[in-house]
């Protein structure tokens, strides 16, 4: 097939198919409060968003309308993660041959924060075993062996080694000092991190996989943190939440947490504006789905319950009012992203469970059932946030403990970050 | 360039893709296709192999791999080669780097959500080509546009072009972005890139106060069409604190905003229906600036708190607070 034609195909089949003209209709007002009476709004035009938003309402609201208290299954979850550390992984699964650590990570770090003992020392041995083959000199890491080193998968790598707990001296085997020249090498002139040398991206989420590996090894300098202080400032748009790139890329949940848990390392906080950041977290909660968005009007998705859930723990932690409903938060989780049909939790109804989305929708459960605090108020350092679980009318998912900033559990920072502490690079 | 041959690697010996050890952790069941391609590149990495066939195998692989990250990173060192090959020739040089541009264009359309397409696009344009044109860049742009009007990737290297290539005439921004959000009204990237090109505007020479107005009258037209939108008011709240006397500016739209809002009655603890739970809080921001009209702020903040936006009811209780 040559170029033109295979153009127009796609064109036909991806483009044409989805575009639509947008409709100019007011909808009746008082056809809308029969259907839905909680929403309010008496104008609206047809469009591809209010289109996409109401097929996920109506996937979403006879899910949270069930009489019945919900509760996780995690029993139920725990098979879908039990799946990949005991058998080879499908074909299809060469799509994320790329990011081996991550998903060691994801499904180690679900296993775990359901129950500490769901992670055997056998597991514990082969996610050591397996970093190793990675890179035989223990770090940097790339995403599977003979791979290039790069930021994201030795951050999943590091995360995946914290849960560990330093079995046959693994933690021992890491290259700190490799490790830490890799990170300044790939520092940028603007105070970003490139993720990979010579082509990778530079975005907030590289700077927040460099700080929190960095900040895990106790290998934070003041040349590796050097401007990236004001690389971070500049990424808070005018809607309060952060883009990817600074000057008004737009504001999204992922790049909002790594931007704040960048800034919680630094202990810079202060240097941005937190009410227009409350502000933002909050809207991104939808009072029909109850689960939170991205981006101001798009769609729902589990993940953000981590991503967004964490900033506003983060908040809390600096002593603010967290923006976030929790309680509602845990309703969406519970009923929206869980089914007795398939094990695993989602994004949204009708989408399948995978690593990605059940660690983060966990991460986000354990959120919303905990408050958080600095242990010492006068001395703020990320690897001492409290989190202490709420009380609630409904049982309790009974999840470990996290750290926000690390979507780790707070033992296992803790007892990571002890163990590097009197070490020099 | 001649197509994918699989004889053309007949000497090369494949490396293997996974370790010797027994029950590897997430261990993934390679196709035969797959382990043989991989086999062959990896080997030819580890040789530093810069050759025409090395070149077509990067192509093949993306194909059927584009989120293998260190295959795009040995494509470019490649084509860095190639480019230095042809240092003296100025043709040769730009030929083949359109040649790839082309060729990523192909990769893109296939690959909405791809993270590697970019960056190696802005390495290209940045480190090898001689003249690159923002011109050879919009038609891509558009197109995955068209397919995704939200698409971050592509807004965000839409917003790295514009810096890129210094362009300083926005008017044909503005007007895309007048496109777009015709076509949909709450596509917030569209507002948030018309946030950066005032932005970009603002700073090689001062908006003058005809912009301002005009502009401010264009978000009351799509507020006036829409009032429960989100992305505008956002918009014409980061507006008016970025180009305006921010307090004048907010209190001079109260009659705008109580255009959508039944104020004395919610004043009066009535609670009736209105049009914009965003025109609301507009209204309690504005009340909250001045001594004399705190009290209707808190008013505000309570019916959002109770009937129009509950969910958010911790951060119009915290707006209470910080006005006692």
């Amino acid at each position: 097939m040559d170029k033109s034609t295979s153009r127009i195909k796609f064109i036909d089949s991806k483009l044409l198919g989805r575009k639509r003209q947008p409709t100019e209709t007011v909808v009746n007002s008082e056809e809308n409060k029969e259907e839905e009476p909680e929403i309010l709004i008496m104008k609206e035009i047809e469009t591809q968003t209010t289109l996409d938003r109401e097929e996920t309402l109506s996937k979403c609201v006879p899910l949270l309308s069930v009489d019945r208290q919900p509760e996780l299954n995690s029993q139920f979850h725990r098979m879908f993660l039990d799946y990949p550390f005991q058998n080879s992984m499908p074909p299809q699964m060469a799509a994320m041959d790329a990011g081996q650590p991550w998903i060691a990570y994801w499904v180690a770090n679900s296993l775990k924060t359901m129950d500490p003992d769901w992670i055997s020392d056998e597991y514990k041995e082969r996610i050591a075993e397996k970093l190793s083959i990675i890179s035989p000199k223990g770090g940097p890491f790339g995403g599977g062996m003979d791979q290039l080193p790069h930021i994201a998968g030795t951050y999943a790598a590091i995360n995946s080694i914290v849960l560990c707990d330093n079995i046959n001296d693994c933690w021992e085997k890491i290259n700190r000092s490799a490790i830490y020249e890799w990170l300044l090498s790939l520092k940028t002139e603007n105070g970003g991190f490139r993720t990979c040398d010579p082509v990778g991206e530079v975005d907030t989420r590289g700077v927040y996989c460099a700080l929190s590996i960095a900040s895990l090894l106790n290998i934070v300098t003041d040349e590796l943190c050097e401007g990236v202080v004001d690389f971070l400032v500049n990424c808070q748009t005018y809607e309060g939440g952060f883009g990817g790139c600074p000057f008004e890329d737009e504001a999204h949940g992922g790049y909002t947490f790594c931007a704040v848990a960048s800034l919680m390392i630094l202990n810079s906080f202060d240097k941005i504006s937190v009410e227009k950041l409350m502000e933002w977290c909050s809207a991104r909660q939808y009072n029909e789905e109850k689960g939170l968005s991205g981006r101001s009007n798009k769609l729902v998705d589990g993940c953000y319950s981590f991503w967004v859930g964490a900033t506003a723990a983060m908040i809390e932690a600096s002593g603010y009012q967290n923006p976030i409903n929790k309680e509602a938060l845990r309703e969406y989780i519970l009923c929206c992203c869980q089914t007795d049909e398939f094990p695993g939790l989602r994004d949204k109804p009708g989408k399948r469970a995978d690593f990605y989305h059940t660690n983060y929708v966990l991460l986000g459960l354990a959120i919303s059932e905990s408050e958080f605090q600095y242990r010492d108020n006068n001395k703020h350092s990320a690897s001492s946030i409290l989190s202490k679980p709420i009380r609630l009318r409904d049982n309790s998912s009974n999840l470990i403990e996290i750290s926000p900033i690390y979507g780790l559990p707070a033992k296992d920072v803790e007892k990571f970050t002890s163990f590097f502490l009197e070490k020099t690079i | 360039m001649s197509d994918f041959n699989v004889e053309d690697y007949s000497d090369v010996t494949l490396s293997p893709l996974t370790s010797d050890v027994e029950n590897e952790l997430c261990k993934i069941m390679y196709t035969e296709e797959y382990k043989q391609l991989m086999g062959i590149a990896f080997t030819l990495m580890k040789q530093d192999e810069f050759s025409d066939r090395a070149f077509q195998l990067t192509s093949k692989i993306i194909d059927i791999a584009p989120a293998f990250y260190t295959i795009w990173n040995y494509r470019y060192k490649i084509l860095d080669d190639k480019v230095t090959s042809c240092r003296e020739n100025d043709d040769a040089r730009i030929n083949l780097l359109n040649d790839e541009l082309d060729w990523l264009d192909e990769v893109t359309l296939n690959n909405p959500k791809n993270y590697q397409i970019w960056s190696y696009r802005q390495s290209l344009l940045t480190n090898l080509h001689p003249s690159p044109s923002i011109k050879r860049e919009l038609p891509i742009l558009q197109l995955m546009i068209d397919d995704d009007s939200k698409n971050y990737h592509v807004w965000s290297y839409r917003k790295w072009c514009i810096i890129f290539f210094k362009i300083t005439d926005f008017n044909k921004e503005l007007e895309y972005t007048n496109s777009l959000i015709d076509s949909d009204i709450y596509n917030n990237s569209a507002w948030n890139h018309r946030m950066f090109i005032f932005k970009s505007i603002n700073q090689s020479e001062k908006l003058d106060q005809s912009i301002i107005n005009g502009e401010v009258d264009y978000i009351k037209g799509k507020i006036e069409t829409v009032p429960q939108n989100i992305s505008p008011w956002n918009y014409l709240r980061g507006f008016l604190h970025n180009f305006c006397h921010e307090t004048t500016a907010v209190s001079d739209l109260i009659p705008f905003a109580e255009k959508f809002v039944n104020i004395e009655e919610i004043q009066n603890q009535q609670l009736p229906d209105i049009e914009s739970s965003y025109a609301l809080e507009f209204l309690a921001e504005a009340f909250s600036l001045d001594d004399s009209t705190k009290q209707r702020a808190v008013e505000c903040y309570k019916g959002l708190a109770t009937k129009y936006d509950p969910i958010r009811e911790n951060l119009w209780n915290h707006k209470i607070e910080l006005l006692k």
